[in-house]
């Protein structure tokens, strides 16, 4: 499917080579440097990795998990890339798709619980993508009126969206049925997004992959995304060309917000169904993560985020069959990251 | 009610510290022209190292160094990546903070709900009997001390002598610094480092004199506000004071509130120090931000620095 879609891109065939290269020997020394710490732990890498191997392509049902992974981590993504391709930053994937998330449960429990699911769910996500639009709508009022810094501003605004969930399911939405236990009610069976049989997937993998192609498309074959290219590159030569940066700017944003929210959304239809306080962290960021180390190409940060997904599901699966624990796959993954940073930009552009 | 003030205040002083120190550590990088948000990952490790040493050895000092090298490294390698590697500053500083969570995370579990002596409040003869404030500003930890004198000293550095004149003249136009023969590179690795340094002590405090125990991801964002907070201080040392006690005061407001049994419920309280960061950061905004370093502004442009 990769490959497939790498000829579909054809444009950014030779940067997608480039990056591609980067991300294989991000995969090596991460490889070396984490056997290291495996040995220092009294692991044998080869055993470990032989289980990550395994735990990717072992099962139907675990190829299912790393794809209801991957769907929120690919929206969250294509949230930072966008706002990225325009000059603005934004690392408040997390808090658009948490509030996403909140928000599908709220319409789910306390308005669509009558609704039969085709009707149900689409008002879901909507009111997701509504409330991720919202969310990123603060930050990016803070930088057109107030001119203040958008990565400051949207990290913060993740914790606020932290706290509200806690201060929620403690409150307002906890759920009445429940051993006084902070998490919401349930959304009802007909609101769930039907899974392919003998996992936890559904279709909403195919509607993420599908964002994200339509993305690339955009930015590398039609007029609008040259001029969003355009504006990213140098804000004054897109200005004297007539083109309306601000504006261009803000859609790009609430857009980013709204794809984010969507990716909460789903996140609550497909598996999660209540709300608790730790309820899809770290999915925004690893989308982040997962764009940040794709050099900007939507394609390849498929790849990447496709990675990413896996080793956070495989964590799990990994202390089941070495004891090691699941933090373990953290760090395995926060070094490729690293790796990848460090072999970064410097060595292309020169 | 002077009881309740006297606990306030004590609880400004004491959740303020922390930001102090990263908050001057990253005042002094962004002098240099770079910004660590990885200061949050940098004071993270800071309370894990910390925390480990103090419950192994009980040697404070050591726990201080220990930290202190640890965030060291983690200022390394925002700077090495993003100057030599070209990595996007703020991108990569979030994979250091996903980083350092990762490995606290592993090596700090065994040392959850662990208990240690830390610590101690010195309390300073006379000072600390002064009615009210006494007790909150002079009856403290002996890393609380050194964060009072901190803005002090490093806004004489920076601005009293010919090292300071040369971080900030690397932060504003480098090529003056390459000019005068400094080495600029070498520059920015040392100020990004400090801050590292300086958050990882923050860390330290927070883990061994403040909270007293050990959390997984218990940094919660500190060191993002404090990288917001040098704006508002509008990159002068001197005002880190207000900054970081506003943090402070912020802070403490969910302990005031349940002293006073005000019934607001814990989890809206604890946003207000977020909330109140972004909504001074909105006031200081409107201003135009006349010191801000030069090189700030180019952030995202590749830098080259010829030396």
């Amino acid at each position: 499917m990769m490959q497939k879609m790498t000829v579909k891109a054809g444009a950014d065939r030779p940067e997608i080579r480039k990056v591609l290269m980067r991300v294989l020997a991000g995969i090596f020394v991460p490889i070396g440097l984490f056997s290291i710490f495996l040995l220092t732990q009294r692991q044998n890498p080869l055993t470990v990795y032989r289980a990550l191997v395994m735990c990717f392509a072992g099962s139907k049902y675990n190829v299912g998990e790393i794809a209801v992974e991957m769907t929120p981590v690919l929206l969250a993504g294509m949230a930072a890339l966008i706002p990225a391709k325009v000059g603005l930053s934004n690392c408040g994937g997390e808090g658009q798709l948490i509030a996403g998330c909140l928000t599908a449960n709220i319409v789910g429990v306390y308005l669509c619980s009558g609704l039969p699911g085709v009707v149900g769910i689409p008002i879901m996500l909507a009111a997701a993508a509504a409330a991720g639009l919202l969310w990123a709508a603060i930050p990016l009022f803070c930088k057109m009126k107030l001119n203040m810094n958008e990565t400051l501003t949207t990290l913060l605004s993740n914790y606020i969206m932290y706290k509200l969930v806690a201060y929620m399911v403690f409150g307002p939405i906890k759920d009445t049925a429940g051993n006084n236990y902070p998490m919401s009610a349930r959304i009802a069976e007909q609101l769930r997004l039907p899974a392919f049989a003998g996992t936890r997937a559904n279709v909403m993998i195919f509607a993420a992959l599908f964002v994200v192609v339509i993305t690339a498309f955009v930015f590398a074959k039609t007029e609008l995304g040259f001029k969003l290219r355009t504006i990213g590159g140098n804000e004054r030569a897109a200005e004297f060309a007539g083109f309306s940066v601000k504006k261009a700017r803000c859609w790009a944003f609430l857009i980013a917000g709204a794809i984010a929210g969507l990716g909460g959304g789903i996140v609550m239809s497909s598996v999660e169904f209540q709300m608790r306080e730790a309820t899809a962290h770290d999915l925004g960021y690893l989308g982040f993560l997962a764009t940040g180390i794709a050099g900007g190409s939507p394609i390849v940060s498929i790849f990447t985020s496709f990675l990413l997904s896996a080793l956070s599901v495989c964590g799990t699966s990994l202390e089941i069959t070495t004891g090691l624990r699941s933090s373990a796959s953290t760090i395995l993954m926060s070094v490729i990251l690293l790796t990848i940073f460090g072999l970064g930009r410097g060595r292309r552009e020169k | 009610m002077m009881n309740l003030i006297e606990n306030f205040l004590l609880n400004t002083i004491r959740s303020g510290t922390p930001i102090m120190f990263a908050l001057i550590g990253d005042l002094i990088g962004q002098r240099a022209g770079h910004i660590s948000l990885s200061v949050e990952g940098a004071m993270l490790t800071g309370c894990c190292v910390g925390f480990a040493a103090c419950y192994y050895t009980d040697n404070l000092l050591l726990a201080v160094l220990l930290a202190a090298l640890a965030g060291a490294f983690v200022g390394f390698l925002q700077i090495h990546f993003n100057i030599s590697c070209g990595a996007d500053m703020f991108a990569l500083a979030l994979a250091i903070n996903y980083f350092c969570s990762a490995v606290t995370n592993y090596f700090g579990a065994s040392l959850i709900s662990k208990s240690i002596s830390g610590f101690g409040r010195i309390a300073i003869p006379l000072l600390s009997e002064i009615p009210l404030i006494g007790d909150a500003i002079f009856n403290q930890d002996i890393l609380t001390y050194i964060s009072y004198l901190l803005p002090i000293v490093v806004g004489f550095i920076l601005f009293k002598t010919k090292i300071g004149t040369a971080i900030r003249t690397a932060g504003e136009v480098h090529q003056v610094a390459v000019a005068y023969g400094y080495n600029v590179r070498l520059l920015k690795y040392g100020a990004v480092m400090t801050a590292g340094i300086l958050a990882a002590v923050g860390g330290v405090q927070l883990s061994c004199a403040y909270t007293m125990t050990w959390t997984a991801d218990m940094a919660g964002g500190r060191g993002f506000i404090a990288s917001a907070l040098v704006i508002l201080c509008s990159w002068k040392p001197g005002r880190a004071y207000m900054a970081a006690y506003l943090f402070g005061a912020a802070q403490s407001l969910q302990i005031l509130f349940q002293l006073l049994a005000i019934p607001i419920p814990t989890n809206i309280v604890t946003m207000a120090p977020y909330v109140v960061t972004l909504i001074a950061l909105a006031f200081i905004s409107m201003n135009k931000n006349p010191s801000m370093p030069e090189e700030l502004k180019k952030i995202g442009r590749p830098l080259e620095i010829q030396n």
